[in-house]
C-alpha cells in the first residue's frame, strides 16, 4: 500500500510539486514568525534582569516616603542590595538649541545587571567606577548630539547647572527592544542632581529604588510581602518579567498582527492546497472504484490516502523549515533596523515540531471535505460509459469544512495572544471572504449577459469564467484577498498620517508645554505676551487616584494568573495608574460632549452634594463608567467625591493638553497642581528661537516640538508597518501561487480543447488571447474587489477606530489593480505556452498521452 | 479527383532509434468517395489521418487535396484551409466540456466568422436528431449523442472532406450502428469525400472501397 501512495505520487509529479509549493509557502511565513516570536521570548527571558537592572524594582510618580522606604527594607532578606534612580523630563539647552531629554539619575551602584557601553568601549557596570558622572558630567545617547550638532566634550545646561558631555552610550541593556523614545535619554549622578535641585515638585518623573536580592529569593514572595506594607498602589513593584513584557510590548503587538498577517497567507496556501487536492482526487475516482472492484474497501482507500495526504503535508513542512532556515538570517537583518538588539533568531525545536503538525494535520484537515465522498463511489459507476466517475456535492458536505474554520479560529485567536482580536480578525477575515465570494459569483453569472457579437475567443474567455465557476471563485478570492491587504497598510497609513499632520478643523500648536509651576504660570503668559505670543489652551493638573466606583473600592488585580491576554494585562496596568485630573469652565476645540450635559457653575464645597465630572468617552468604556457613577478619588491625601455628568470624545491628535477627567470648578483650586500649554503655529526657525528663550527663563518646563513628534513618530511608524507591508506582500503571493497552481491546473485539463479549437481553424496566437482575457479579467475582479474593500475597510478603521479622517489614495490601488491583472495574465502565459504551441496532432494519440 | 497521396513517408523518433511508421504511400480518393481504411493497431492510421488533416507533415511525399498541394501551405494557411474544406471526427469526442451541444457547433462557425451561426448549428443538430438536446452540455449526454454532436460539429461548416478516426470506437455495438447510420446517411447526402479509420469490417464493408495498411503500405 505504502507502495502504491508513492507511485502514485510520482506519477503526479506536478500535482505534487505544486501542492507542497503551496503549502510550504503559507508554512515558511507562519514558521519565520514563530521563529521570530519564541526567538523574541527567548531573549526576554535570557535579558529580563537587564531591563530592570535590578531584581525587583519599588517605582513611584511620586517621591517614595521614608517610612515606606523603612517597611520595605524591613522585609528585605540578608544581603540584599539597594540601589536608587530617579527619571524625569527636562530642557537641556546647548549652543546648537535646546531639546527636551529625559534625564536619568543614577547612583554608584547602577545597574545591578546589564551594561552601559560607552562610546569609548568602556563597559558600565554595577561594580564600574563612574567618577566621569560624580564630577558632574553626564553620559548622553548619540541622538542628542546629532541632533544638538555637538561633540563630546562640549557643554550643555540644565537650568543654571552647566553639564559637560563626558561620552556617548552606544548601548544601553534596559532598552533593549524598545522602540526608541521621543527625547533622548542622558545619564546623570543622582547626588548631583540633587545637590543642584535638577528635580523639583511637579516635574513628570519617577522615583525608584533598585534591589538586587540573593540568588534563592523568591521574587514573587517577597513583593507580595511588600505590596502588604506599602498598600498605596501608587507605589508599583516590578520585576524583571513584568519589565521585560512592559519595553517588549511595541514589538510584540507588532508580532501579533504580523501572526494575523501571516494566516491570511497560510489561509491562500490551503485554499490554493485544497483546490489542487479537490481536482486531484477527483481524478482518481476511477481508479479508487477498480481497486475496490479488486477486493480494498473502501475505508481502507480512504486511509490510504489519508497517509498520502500527510506525507506530502511533512514534505512541504520540510521545505518549508528549509526555507525558514535560509530567511531567517535576512529578517534578523531587518529586525536590527527596528530595534538596537541582536535577537538571533533560531529555529527552536519547539517551532520544527510545529511545523510538521501543521503540514501533516493541516493538510488534512482542509483536503478531507474532498476525500470524504469517497465513500459513496458506487462500484456499478465502473460500468458506466463515462471515462470519469463524478460524486454529486451535497450540502452535508459542507459540514466537513466546519473543523478546518474552528482549526483557523484557533490559530487566530492564538497568533493574536487575544481572544477578542483574534475573533475580530476572524470575523472581519471571513465578512471579507464572504464578500469576494459573493460578488465572484455574482459578477461570473452576470457574464452570462455579455453580448453575442463579441470576438470568438473573447466569447470563449468569459464563458469559461462562468462555466467553471469553483475555479473562477477561487482565484477571485485569493488574489482579492492579497490585493486587499497589499493595499490596506498604505491606505491606513496615507490617511493617519494626514490625520496626525493636520487634524481636522484644528491647527496644530507649535509647542506643548508641561511641568509649568504654579508660580510660574503667570510669569510665563506675560512673557509670552511681550514677544506678541499668545499662550494657548492653559490647563491646570492635579494628579489623583480613583479609590472606588459607587462605593465599591477599586482593588488592583494581583492575581497575575488571572491574566489571560496581552490587553488584560494593559488593563490591569491601566487601572492602577493615576490619573489626571483637570478643571476648566468650557470645552476646548477637541473636545464634543456625546453624552449628559456638561457641568456648569462652580461647585459649592459646604453642600452635600458631589460635584461634576465629566470624563472621556473611550475611558470610560475601559473603565467601564456609566453616567451619574460616584467617583471617590485620593487627591494628593485628600478624598473627594464626584458624580458623572457626562461624557466627552477627545481628538487626542490635536496636540493640546486633554484630559480624561475634567473636574467642576471650585474643586481643585487649591490642589497642588502644575500647568500645561501650548503655542501657536509659527515658522520654524521662530519656534527653535522662542523655545531657547524659554528654556534660558523657566529651565524647568517641558517642551515638546509638536512638528518635529509628529515626524519622529512617523519614521517610528514606517519602520513598525514596514514588517507588516513584507508579509502582506506574502500573502499576495501566496495569492498568485494558488492562480498559478489553477492556471497550470486548468490549462492541463484544457488541452484536447485548446487543441481542438486549433483544429477548427483557431490561431494559436487566438487561443493564447483567449486565455489571457480570461486570466486578465479574472485579475481585473479580484483586485478590483479587492482594492474596493481595502477602502472600505480602512475607511471603517479610519473614521470608528482611529476616529480621523479618511484621505483617498489613488496611487496605490491603481498600482494594485494594474500590476495584478497584468501579472496574472503572465502566470497564465507562463502556464500555458507550451501547451497552446504544441502539435495539435496529439489529440489523434490523445487516449495514449 | 479530390485527395492524392504521393510516395508519403513518415517515421518518428522513439528513444533512440527511429521508426518508419508510414513508408511510401500512394492512394487516389475520387469527389464523394467514402474509403475505409482499416489495419491492425499501430499500423499508423492515426499517423495517415493526421498528415491528411495537415495536423502534421509528412517527412517526404506529397498530398494533394482538390488540386492543392497541401505540403506547401505555411502554417497558418493550413489551418484556415483545414478549418474550411477538412471535418474531423475522434473517437474520444473531444467536445469542449464546459460549452452547451448547441455551443459546441457553433464553434467552428464562430472561429471562421461566418454568420446566422447560430440558426445553421441548430439546423445541423436537428439532422442529427439532437434537437431535444441543444441545452444540454456533454456531461449530460450520453456516449452515442457526444459522437452526435461531434459530427454535427465537422459538418457544419460544410467541409469538403470528412475525416473520421474510429468514430464508434468508444461506443458499445448498437449505439455505434446508430451513430453510424447517421454518419453515412449525413456524408451520402452531401456526396462528401470521406476517409473513415476503423477496424470493424462491418463498418468497413458500408464504404465504397477499403484500403489496408500493413508495414507502412496499403496491401
Ligand atoms: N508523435 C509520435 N511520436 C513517436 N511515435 C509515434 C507518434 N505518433 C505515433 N507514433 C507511433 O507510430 C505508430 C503508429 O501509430 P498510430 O498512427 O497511432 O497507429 P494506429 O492509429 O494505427 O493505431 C505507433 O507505433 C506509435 O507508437
Ligand atoms: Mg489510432
Amino acid at each position: 500500500m505504502i507502495r502504491w501512495i508513492f507511485r502514485e505520487l510520482r506519477n503526479n509529479k506536478r500535482f505534487s510539486a505544486f501542492f507542497i509549493l503551496n503549502l510550504a509557502l503559507g508554512l515558511t511565513g507562519f514558521l519565520c514568525l514563530d521563529a521570530f516570536k519564541s526567538s523574541m521570548d527567548a531573549a526576554l527571558q535570557a535579558n529580563s534582569k537587564n531591563f530592570l537592572s535590578a531584581d525587583l524594582a519599588v517605582e513611584s510618580r511620586r517621591d517614595i516616603r521614608d517610612d515606606e522606604i523603612k517597611a520595605i527594607r524591613g522585609k528585605l532578606p540578608q544581603g540584599a542590595q539597594e540601589g536608587r534612580l530617579v527619571e524625569f523630563f527636562s530642557m537641556v539647552a546647548s549652543k546648537g538649541g535646546s531639546r527636551l531629554v529625559q534625564v536619568k539619575a543614577i547612583d554608584q551602584t547602577y545597574p545591578f545587571y546589564g551594561e552601559l557601553i560607552l562610546g569609548s568601549g568602556e563597559k558600565i557596570q554595577s561594580t564600574s567606577s563612574k567618577e566621569a558622572l560624580q564630577q558632574g558630567r553626564a553620559w548622553v545617547y548619540p541622538e542628542l548630539l546629532s541632533q544638538l550638532k555637538l561633540q563630546v566634550g562640549d557643554e550643555i545646561s540644565i537650568g543654571q547647572l552647566k553639564i559637560p558631555i563626558a561620552d556617548v552610550i552606544q548601548e544601553d541593556s534596559s532598552q533593549t527592544f524598545r522602540l526608541s523614545s521621543l527625547a533622548p535619554k542622558i545619564y546623570l549622578d543622582l547626588g548631583v542632581a540633587q545637590r543642584s535641585q535638577l528635580i523639583q515638585f511637579g516635574s513628570t518623573k519617577s522615583d525608584v529604588y533598585l534591589l538586587k536580592l540573593p540568588a534563592e529569593t523568591s521574587v514573587g514572595a517577597l513583593m507580595a510581602q511588600m505590596k502588604t506594607v506599602v498598600p498605596d498602589p501608587m507605589v508599583r513593584f516590578e520585576d524583571p518579567e513584568e519589565a521585560g513584557e512592559d519595553s517588549a510590548r511595541a514589538l510584540q503587538y507588532l508580532s501579533d498582527y504580523l501572526g494575523l498577517v501571516s494566516l491570511v497567507a497560510l489561509f491562500l496556501a490551503s485554499l490554493g492546497t485544497a483546490y489542487l487536492y479537490r481536482s486531484f482526487v477527483s481524478q482518481r475516482f476511477k481508479s479508487i472504484a477498480i481497486l475496490n472492484s479488486l477486493g480494498l474497501q473502501r475505508s481502507q482507500a480512504q486511509w490510504v490516502y489519508i497517509g498520502q495526504l500527510s506525507a506530502l503535508g511533512l514534505v512541504a513542512a520540510v521545505v518549508s523549515l528549509i526555507a525558514a532556515y535560509f530567511l531567517l538570517p535576512f529578517l534578523a537583518q531587518i529586525l536590527r533596523t527596528l530595534s538596537p538588539i541582536d535577537i538571533p533568531l533560531q529555529l527552536s525545536l519547539k517551532t520544527s515540531f510545529l511545523a510538521l503538525l501543521m503540514g501533516a494535520l493541516g493538510s488534512l484537515i482542509v483536503c478531507y471535505p474532498f476525500l470524504f465522498p469517497i465513500r459513496r463511489i458506487k462500484l456499478s459507476q465502473l460500468f458506466q460509459e463515462e471515462s470519469q466517475i463524478k460524486l454529486g456535492f451535497r450540502w452535508t458536505d459542507a459540514a466537513l469544512f466546519l473543523p478546518s474554520l474552528v482549526f483557523y479560529y484557533v490559530l487566530s485567536v492564538w497568533q493574536a495572544n487575544s481572544i477578542k482580536v483574534g475573533s475580530v480578525f476572524v470575523g472581519l477575515f471571513f465578512a471579507s471572504l464572504a464578500v469576494l465570494l459573493l460578488i465572484g459569483w455574482l459578477l461570473i453569472q452576470a457574464l452570462k449577459y455579455f453580448p453575442k457579437d463579441l470576438l470568438w475567443y473573447v466569447k470563449q474567455s468569459l464563458l469559461q469564467l462562468q462555466r467553471r465557476p469553483v475555479a473562477s471563485v477561487s482565484a477571485v478570492v485569493a488574489l482579492g484577498l492579497g490585493s486587499l491587504l497589499i493595499n490596506l497598510m498604505p491606505q491606513l497609513k496615507e490617511s493617519l498620517k494626514a490625520d496626525l499632520e493636520s487634524p481636522r478643523n484644528l491647527k496644530l500648536p507649535s509647542l506643548f508645554m508641561f511641568d509649568i509651576q504654579d508660580d510660574q504660570i503667570d510669569p510665563l503668559v506675560s512673557f509670552l505676551n511681550e514677544r506678541n505670543i499668545r499662550m494657548e489652551f492653559k490647563s491646570p493638573m492635579v494628579r489623583g487616584r480613583i479609590l472606588a466606583v459607587n462605593g465599591e473600592s477599586y482593588e488592583r488585580v494581583e492575581d497575575a494568573s488571572q491574566i489571560q491576554s496581552r490587553e488584560e494585562e494593559a488593563e490591569v496596568r491601566f487601572r492602577n495608574r493615576g490619573v489626571n485630573l483637570s478643571y476648566r469652565d468650557q470645552l476646548s476645540s477637541s473636545e464634543e460632549i456625546v453624552e449628559g450635559k456638561f457641568y456648569e457653575g462652580v461647585w459649592d464645597g459646604n453642600t452635600e452634594n458631589p460635584f461634576e465630572l465629566s470624563v472621556e468617552k473611550r475611558y470610560a468604556e475601559r473603565l467601564n463608567l456609566k453616567l451619574n457613577d460616584i467617583l471617590l478619588f485620593d487627591v494628593q491625601g485628600v478624598e473627594m467625591t464626584g458624580k458623572i455628568t457626562s461624557f466627552r470624545t477627545v481628538k487626542w491628535n490635536s496636540f493640546q493638553p486633554n484630559f480624561f477627567i475634567l473636574v467642576q470648578s471650585g474643586v481643585l483650586e487649591q490642589a497642588p497642581k502644575t500647568f500645561l500649554g501650548a503655542i501657536p503655529q509659527m515658522q520654524p526657525n521662530e519656534v527653535a528661537q522662542i523655545q531657547d528663550a524659554l528654556v534660558a527663563s523657566f529651565p524647568n518646563v517641558s517642551m515638546v516640538d509638536v512638528a518635529r513628534s509628529v515626524k519622529r513618530i512617523f519614521e517610528l511608524g514606517e519602520k513598525m508597518t514596514w514588517s507588516l507591508e513584507i508579509m502582506a506582500a506574502l500573502s499576495l503571493l501566496a495569492g498568485f501561487v494558488v492562480l498559478f497552481s489553477m492556471a497550470q491546473h486548468q490549462v492541463q485539463m484544457r488541452r484536447w480543447d485548446l487543441n481542438m479549437l486549433k483544429i477548427l481553424g483557431a490561431k494559436a496566437g487566438d487561443v493564447q488571447k483567449s486565455l489571457l482575457i480570461e486570466f486578465g479579467v479574472l485579475g481585473l475582479i479580484a483586485s478590483f474587489f479587492g482594492v474596493t474593500l481595502s477602502l472600505a475597510l480602512s475607511l471603517i478603521l479610519n473614521l470608528i477606530v482611529f476616529d480621523g479622517t479618511f484621505l483617498m489614495n489613488w496611487k496605490w490601488p491603481v498600482i494594485t489593480l494594474i500590476s495584478v491583472t497584468l501579472l496574472s495574465m503572465c502566470l497564465s502565459w507562463i502556464a500555458s505556452f507550451r501547451w497552446v504551441n504544441e502539435k495539435a496532432s496529439v489529440i489523434l494519440r490523445g487516449d495514449r498521452a | 479527383m479530390s485527395l492524392k497521396l504521393n510516395e508519403i513517408k513518415k517515421s518518428y523518433q522513439q528513444a533512440d532509434l527511429g521508426i518508419e511508421v508510414l513508408k511510401g504511400l500512394k492512394a487516389e480518393v475520387k469527389d464523394g468517395e467514402v474509403v475505409a481504411i482499416v489495419g491492425q493497431s499501430g499500423s499508423g492510421k492515426s499517423t495517415l489521418l493526421s498528415l491528411l488533416a495537415g495536423l502534421d507533415r509528412p517527412d517526404s511525399g506529397s498530398i494533394e487535396v482538390f488540386g492543392s498541394e497541401m505540403t506547401r501551405l505555411t502554417e497558418e494557411e493550413m489551418t484556415d484551409f483545414r478549418a474550411r474544406n477538412i471535418g474531423i471526427v475522434f473517437q474520444q469526442f473531444h467536445l469542449m466540456n464546459h460549452l452547451t451541444a448547441l455551443e459546441n457547433v457553433m464553434l467552428p462557425l464562430e472561429i471562421l466568422g461566418e454568420n446566422e451561426i447560430e440558426k445553421k448549428a441548430t439546423e445541423m443538430l436537428q439532422l442529427m436528431g439532437l434537437g431535444h438536446r441543444l441545452t444540454h452540455f456533454p456531461g449530460q449526454l450520453s456516449g452515442g449523442e457526444c459522437q452526435r454532436v461531434a459530427i454535427a460539429r465537422a459538418l457544419v461548416v460544410n467541409p469538403k472532406i470528412l475525416l473520421a478516426d474510429e468514430p464508434s470506437g468508444n461506443l458499445d455495438t448498437e449505439t455505434g450502428e446508430k451513430v453510424m447510420d447517421v454518419f453515412f446517411d449525413a456524408v451520402k447526402k452531401r456526396n462528401m469525400t470521406t476517409i473513415l479509420v476503423t477496424h470493424s469490417e462491418q463498418l468497413a464493408k458500408r464504404c465504397d472501397r477499403q484500403l489496408t495498411l500493413k508495414l507502412g503500405q496499403f496491401q
